[in-house]
């Protein structure tokens, strides 16, 4: 094998654990970061010999939720924007782009406000999870196989705002008052406050979303020679597609239901980290579960760093970082075509 | 492995793309599949590879049926080169070229020695060991043509489906592919291959199958292209000739068209 | 029909139908006036978990505080409140009707004033004072401990929110034998606080707005956040509904109660250890 071949095959290994460290060491400075100066060793110590001292109650109830999800559903947005790009063969596919949050969104909301989550928490993921299908659904229903880029965004924009309007109904319908204030946090989402039982309710599903995600990288591999090849080659498209649809559903609807709906980490992040895996759709999975992760912990932090009040809503940021972002890559394609 | 078409039809929109095609390709032996645009070459190799439903009829696999096998056997066992080869991303050739090992790979493993001696034969038997580094948009018309053929190549299976491999080659390489082919069939593979050229058709394989607007016309070796044929199935006359041992046919002009019904055979 | 001022029939001077477009004057002329002499109230009053008077309230016409709505009772007088719509107001005005203003009092001498003038405008100063008279002999009757530094509160609203200081609420505290620590976040316009920062305020005591709404909302669900059940195990919580503060009237004097026997409480606490 040429030499240089056996480099870049044995620098896949390298990345992913340099990218793995990157994101533990963000999760640690999310930590680490906050609107109060706290020790964190000093508090990890307290919590190790079970000292319910101030700062250990800070860093475990409000702290831990914060960085954990932070970590978990940068992971998922990545991991789900690239797997979406692999199967669509385009490279703008993000679950918000296409309307998968939105739906998520509007599932969450649905269950959260009529009071249903309150009788059985776990309903609130499984809203989210529910409206993510669908939403996928209507997507596939509305693209088709193969299809280009316009039709893409066009089905995207639709369910994006059907779904964003629907949302906008149910929380005036709501007749809490504060309920129709809230949309920016489903629209834009946030990592504020977050509880260790919202984790503990989106991180299974996320889990789970993430492992029928991660073992569709060989399918996606062969995917790229189009569907004929694929096929001839051993895979089962319609069972590929069942599995991402699920496997997007369970990563992004688990999530959006406790933080909102988070965009353009999906779109951004596979896009920076394809040309270090050689644009292989299946490595370039896990290792976008890590940059998403990476970027979405450094937003939280930056908008606890940053002298605004009220804090600003992270979909803001990654909206601020990815709207232009695709703006540019549109554009490239454009010019390409 | 003796891959059979048994009565085949497939519909597609409202003409029959296939009607009734019966055809078997042994191992060993090198197929020319041959016909105007719209006979349903295409059609056949899919429907050969396991990959296009039928309306009636139906496809078998050493007298059995797709779906006895275990998926990944047949992939193992069929090579499919599609017609039209775009690659959605911009891969290496060399990474391109080892998609065809996948049904090989246990999906999560590295690729073994194996793996890794059958992406380097294949590179160089297509002549682009040389372009290994650089990605399929860099490359001309031609040079894609041969990557491609290398990832097909590359899977090293009992039977070879190529859907016109070489319209974009030039004539050299257009040569050279057609002897790897012949030399994939000698070496106890069946290859079936889709083809516009008439002389290489002729020169290359064992056995013609001449298909006209989703029926065979021909099927045995060279010498069913008879004039007849060739007008009935393409509506030209050729001049034919003899170079070495070997015919050339060369399409000419347009066949006169019949003064009334039933003169050309068919 | 065009609405005419003509129409307000006053025999005695009293105005005989009171429209309140406001929810902290629903209150008062609930208290105040004569309930045949009410045309209307808003909605919420109505609302059994987060009005005072809200079985008094029932069975009156209910308004969502729109002009139009207002004047389809023919008011002879219509109360509003500082934060009712700037255009309905407007508008009331405009075609003639008597509207009158009361904002949120600061102190508890502003709430006296603010139930005397209501109790005038409407013709019952009696009841006003009768009122007035009511709320300072139930404050007089908590005790109140001088002596002591006052403990140190905050108070967790809905998303998160606290009440800043310079308020009415200010003064509950204080009469409460509490200080509202507050005064020691920058707080600027905005009063919402991450929860890390009211942890560790290190407050003596902790005051939740315990009102709620049938339906479930974020910012009310923010109140349910698993640190404040972890910091009831280092200091007081208290739940207090914001309805007993937030408009002038008797139920002061409950809000005030509740807070000063949790402030006995942490005391007698403190003596123990």
């Amino acid at each position: 094998m040429s030499a240089a071949l056996i480099r870049a095959e044995r620098a896949y290994g390298p990345l992913v654990v340099a990218l793995g460290g990157l994101t533990l060491a963000a999760t640690f400075a999310s930590l680490a970061i906050g609107y109060v100066h706290l020790d964190v060793f000093a508090a990890l110590n307290d919590v190790a010999h079970g000292r319910a001292s101030l700062p250990a109650l800070v860093l475990v109830e409000l702290r831990l939720p914060r960085a954990a999800l932070g970590c978990a559903v940068g992971f998922s947005l990545g991991l789900t924007g690239a797997a979406m790009q692999g199967l669509l063969r385009n490279p703008l596919a993000d679950p918000g782009v296409v309307g998968v949050s939105g739906g998520a969104a509007l599932g969450a909301v649905v269950v959260f406000y009529s009071g249903l989550a309150g009788a059985f928490s776990l309903a609130l993921p499984l809203g989210g999870v529910a409206g993510a299908v669908v939403a996928a659904l209507a997507l596939y229903a509305l693209v088709g196989r193969g299809a280009g880029t316009m039709t893409l965004i066009l089905a995207g924009v639709t369910i994006n705002s059907f779904a964003g309007a629907l949302t906008a109904l149910a929380l005036n319908l709501s007749p809490n008052p504060y309920a129709a204030f809230e949309i920016m946090f489903w629209l834009m989402g946030s990592l504020v406050d977050r509880s260790l039982p919202q984790l503990w309710l989106a991180l299974p599903l996320m889990l789970a979303g993430w492992a029928l995600l991660l073992s569709s990288a060989p399918a996606l591999d062969a995917l790229t020679l189009g569907e004929d090849t694929a096929t001839s080659l051993g895979f089962d498209l319609k069972r590929l597609r069942l599995t991402l649809v699920a496997g997007s559903a369970l990563a992004v609807g688990g999530a959006v239901a406790v933080t909102g709906a988070i965009g353009f980490v999906g779109l951004v992040v596979p896009h920076l980290l394809r040309p270090f895996v050689g644009h292989r759709p299946g490595r370039l999975l896990l290792v976008s579960g890590f940059g998403g992760a990476i970027v979405l912990l450094g937003a939280d932090i930056a908008v606890r760093l940053l002298p605004i009040h009220p804090e600003l809503r992270l979909g803001v940021v990654t909206a601020l970082i990815g709207a232009p972002f695709l703006l540019s890559l549109i554009d490239r394609m454009r010019r390409e075509a | 492995m003796r891959i059979e078409a048994i009565d085949a039809t497939v519909r597609l929109g409202d003409t029959n793309a296939l009607d009734r095609v019966d055809c078997a390709v042994r191992p060993g032996e090198m197929v020319g599949l041959i016909g105007p645009n719209g006979a349903g070459k295409t059609t056949l190799m899919r429907v050969l590879a396991g990959l296009q439903p039928l309306q009636s009829g139906e496809a078998r696999y050493d007298g059995r049926r797709a779906r006895d096998f275990p998926r990944r056997e047949l992939a193992r066992r069929i090579a499919f080169l599609a017609q039209e080869g775009e690659a959605a991303w911009p891969l290496r050739v060399d990474r391109l070229v080892a998609l065809g090992r996948l049904p090989h790979r246990d999906a999560f493993f590295g690729e073994s020695a194996a793996d890794a001696a059958a992406v380097e034969a294949a590179l160089a038997a297509a002549d682009v060991a040389h372009l290994r580094a650089r990605t399929l948009r860099a490359l001309s018309g031609g040079e894609r043509a041969r990557a491609l053929l290398a990832r097909a190549l590359a899977v090293q299976a009992e039977t070879l489906l190529a859907d016109e491999p070489v319209a974009a080659l030039d004539p050299l390489h257009q040569l050279q592919a057609m002897a790897l082919l012949r030399a994939v069939a000698r070496n106890g593979a069946g290859v079936v291959a889709a083809l516009h050229d008439l002389t290489l058709a002729a020169r290359f394989c064992d056995r013609l199958i001449v298909l006209a607007g989703g029926r065979v016309l021909a099927d045995g070796p060279p010498g069913v292209l008879t004039d007849a044929v060739l007008a009935a199935a393409y509506g030209v006359e050729a001049v034919r000739g003899e170079h070495g041992g070997e015919p050339f046919i060369v399409p000419w002009r347009a066949s006169a068209p019949s003064p009334g019904a039933g003169e050309t055979g068919a | 029909m065009p609405w005419s001022p003509a129409l307000a029939g006053e025999d005695d001077g009293k105005p005989r139908r009171l429209v309140s477009i406001a929810m902290c004057m629903d209150e008062l002329i609930l208290r105040l006036a004569d309930r045949d002499a009410i045309a209307s109230v808003t909605w919420l009053s109505q609302d059994r978990r987060n009005a005072n008077m809200a079985q008094a309230a029932k069975g009156l016409p209910a308004n969502n505080g729109l002009a139009e709505e207002a004047l389809s009772y023919h008011p002879d007088l219509t109360l509003a409140g500082s934060f009712t719509e700037r255009s309905t107001v407007a508008l009331l005005r405009e075609v003639g009707a008597r509207v009158v203003e009361f904002g949120v009092p600061e102190t508890f001498d502003g709430v006296r004033r603010q139930i005397r003038e209501v109790a005038a405008l409407i013709g019952e100063p009696e009841r006003g004072e009768a009122l007035v008279a009511d709320i300072d002999s139930g404050l007089a009757r908590i005790p109140v401990d001088a002596n002591r530094p006052p403990l140190g509160a905050i108070i967790l609203r809905p998303n998160g929110f606290t009440v800043g200081p310079g308020s009415l609420v200010d003064e509950i505290l204080r009469r409460a034998g509490m200080a509202n620590l507050a005064a020691r976040l920058d707080l600027g316009p905005y009063q919402q606080v991450p929860l890390e920062r009211l942890a560790t305020l290190d407050a003596d005591v902790l005051i939740v707005d315990s009102d709620r709404f049938a339906a479930p909302s974020l910012a009310t669900e923010a109140l349910d956040h698993p640190i404040v059940a972890a910091l009831s195990r280092r200091m007081k919580v208290v739940s207090l509904p914001s309805r007993l503060w937030t408009c002038a009237g008797p139920t002061l004097v409950d809000a005030v109660q509740t807070l000063a026997a949790a402030t006995a409480e942490v005391r007698a606490r403190e003596g123990r250890n």
